[in-house]
């Protein structure tokens, strides 16, 4: 049942990149995007938006996306939110073939088509 | 002529007989002037014609000989020569011609002058023979007596000589026997003299020291060892106290009481042979501890030679791990733009017109260059990877037909037949499941795209003993072959293109390709070597000999 738009929160310290990912995404009319590029600000952004998937870059200044889930998933409020890291430091193959190579979260490597990252995040709301 | 000679000398008898012999007179001899006169008087035969006399003699001298001769009727034209040895002075000259001898002749005289005194004789038959005066008996006695006076004193002298001379002759004898003692007593050789019977002749107190058996070596007992001329022998003596020398026997010939003879000389080497013993025990001793220190040496080499493969290995690692640490540093800010890059891509296609193809081609050939920059990135990151294996044991032959699934579909696209002999079971093996997937999967695409119009993939397994097999590593640095030991072996033929030979020995270089540049980094053969050299293992490429190429990879089981 479609109960409007997905809501989807991006933190990645590459501004430019969140940018791209939202225009890519609301342009399905699908999505709600809500970008962050600060690490610090993601899990205010993440209790404020209450967003239905979260989107975690690895390597960023400040504070790595991975001690970020971990937190996440501590906060009674956002722990079963599904994360889903994009990182440049896996290879394809690597995301493919070794599941949960990230803090047994699914991941995705960089570069990635907009219909890939679409297909994935699909699969992760069902 | 039959000549009567008279001397109480034998020596002289001999000389002069000798002497006459040789022009054939007939010689008698007699010892004095007694003997002579009755040798004279029995004469048988054909008588004397001549007497030749000594004058000093026992019994009857020369002088009373002829004398008598003279007045005795039977004999007294016999010729009558003196023959003295003594000083000869005119009055025995006279005394000479006084009792009626023929001729005076001094001793010693050479043949010659016998001869012409006989001769002489012979010719002047009768003429010097004086008549016999009838009674001038004290005159010729007085002479006589003078001459014979004179000749004894000077005999005397002669005699008087002659002892001298033989005491001292008898003297330097004794010295020179003493100094023969001294020597022979005193000296520290043992000394034994033998007969040719090997009898002892001379033992000295040296030699009966060594035997130790003074009353059994006597002189004239059997010496009993056994005499070799020449060498020297060594001969093994056991003393009275039961103690054994060892004595050093040398053989020397010479003469002993005019009969040839063996002079031994002994010496005591117990000690030396001691000694030479100890030098012995110590040369093996050495040259054991030689072979000790060139084992020690040969393995000090090795362990040196050791240490430096690990060194360069060591190295190698290091550099790898740095070159790995920047590779991820760059991969990851090279992926990031590229992200962007791609996202952008996307939102263009989305959003410009599609009529123009131009536009379509553009975006098309961006994210072509997008997929190539980030296979180069990954390329790039595999090479240099410094993560460490991650080991597990494996079954090969499974990786083997895994990675062949995976790839399968270029090979029916290009209709291409595969073959395969795995020989199972392989032993399982320590490896990187993932890596070796990747090099396996590399090779399978490399054949593939070496045959684009078809041919045949041939793939064998089987285990091999490997004693030792050359290192990749310059052969100066290493001397560890690898593998060594039971292998596995992975043969990939194709009916290709085969390589060219000229490339054969660089197709392992970082981006060597002889592909376009739209089909390959050129990283993928290094990168397979690098997970093969990181297991420890070998790969070799060649060409076979109908064509096509051949892939062997190696791997410690």
């Amino acid at each position: 049942m479609k109960m409007g738009k997905k809501k989807i929160l991006i933190v990645d310290d590459e501004k430019t990149f969140c940018w791209m990912v939202k225009i890519n995404l609301e342009k399905t009319g699908e999505y709600e995007v809500k970008t962050e590029s600060k690490s610090r600000m993601a899990l205010s952004a993440a209790r404020e938006f209450k967003p239905d998937l979260i989107i975690l870059d690895v390597v960023m200044p400040d504070m790595y996306g991975t001690e970020i889930c971990k937190k996440i998933s501590q906060e009674k409020d956002l722990k079963d939110i599904p994360i889903v890291f994009l990182t440049a430091i896996v290879t394809e193959a690597e995301a493919e073939f070794q599941e949960g190579i990230i803090e047994g979260r699914p991941t995705l490597a960089k570069p990635i088509t907009t219909e890939k990252l679409i297909t994935h995040i699909e699969r992760m709301l069902e | 002529m039959k000549i009567l000679i008279v001397d109480d000398e034998k020596q002289n008898l001999k000389l002069l007989q000798k002497q006459l012999e040789r022009f054939d007179h007939k010689v008698f001899s007699a010892g004095n002037g007694a003997q002579a006169l009755d040798m004279l008087q029995t004469s048988q035969g054909p008588g004397f014609e001549m007497i030749i006399s000594d004058i000093l003699m026992p019994i009857m001298d020369g002088y009373q000989l002829c004398r008598a001769v003279r007045g005795n009727e039977k004999i007294k034209d016999v010729f009558f020569v003196l023959y003295s040895g003594t000083y000869i002075d005119t009055k025995d000259k006279i005394l000479a011609d006084k009792i009626g001898a023929d001729a005076f002749i001094q001793k010693p005289a050479g043949i010659d002058e016998l001869m012409g005194v006989i001769n002489k004789i012979k010719q002047d038959q009768k003429a010097k023979r004086t008549p016999m005066e009838p009674d001038p008996q004290a005159e010729i006695l007085k002479l006589y007596s003078e001459r014979l006076v004179q000749k004894l004193e000077k005999k005397m002298l002669e005699l008087q000589d002659e002892v001298a001379k033989r005491q001292d002759v008898e003297q330097k004898l004794l010295r020179s026997k003493e100094s023969f003692r001294n020597i022979v007593e005193k000296v520290v050789d043992g000394i034994v003299v033998l007969d040719h019977k090997g009898y002892i002749k001379l033992i000295n107190p040296a030699a009966r020291l060594l035997f130790d058996r003074k009353a059994e070596f006597a002189e004239d007992e059997l010496f009993g060892f056994p005499v070799c001329k020449g060498e020297s022998t060594e001969l093994d003596v056991i003393r009275s106290d039961g103690n054994k020398v060892i004595v050093e026997m040398r053989i020397a010939q010479t003469q002993w009481e005019g009969k040839g003879a063996y002079l031994a000389s002994l010496r005591d080497i117990t000690k030396r042979h001691e000694q030479t013993t100890e030098l012995m025990m110590a040369n093996i001793k050495l040259k054991a501890e030689i072979e000790e220190r060139k084992k020690v040496q040969a393995s000090l080499s090795e362990a040196y030679l050791k240490l430096k493969d690990t060194q360069f290995q060591l190295i190698q690692a290091a550099k790898m791990e740095l070159v790995g640490r920047l590779a991820s540093g760059v991969a990851h800010e090279v992926k990031n733009p590229l992200a962007i890059i791609m996202q952008g891509i996307d939102y263009l296609a989305q959003a410009v017109s599609t009529d123009d193809e131009n536009v379509t081609q553009t975006l098309n050939f961006m994210v072509n260059a997008v997929d190539r920059a980030d296979t180069i990135v990954k390329d790039l990151l595999d090479f240099s990877s410094a993560k460490p294996l991650e080991l597990s044991p494996q079954n090969l032959n499974a990786i083997v037909e895994e990675s062949l699934m995976l790839v399968k579909h270029e090979f029916e696209r290009r209709h291409i037949e595969i073959d395969t002999d795995l020989n199972h079971p392989l032993p399982c093996a320590a490896l990187d499941r993932n890596k070796l997937k990747q090099v396996f999967i590399n090779l399978f695409i490399n054949a593939a795209e070496a045959m684009p119009t078809g041919g045949k993939l041939i793939i064998k397994t089987y285990i091999q003993n490997l004693s030792n097999l050359k290192s990749d590593l310059p052969a100066k640095i290493s001397t560890y072959s690898k593998p060594r030991g039971p292998v596995a072996i992975i043969e990939i033929k194709d009916t290709g293109m085969g390589i060219e030979a000229k490339n054969l020995d660089k197709i392992f270089n970082p981006f060597f390709t002889t592909r376009l540049r739209e089909e390959g980094t050129g990283l993928g053969l290094s990168i397979v070597k690098r997970i093969i050299d990181m297991h420890d293992g070998r790969i070799e490429i060649k060409n076979r000999p109908k064509g096509g190429a051949k892939v062997i990879v190696m791997l410690k089981v």
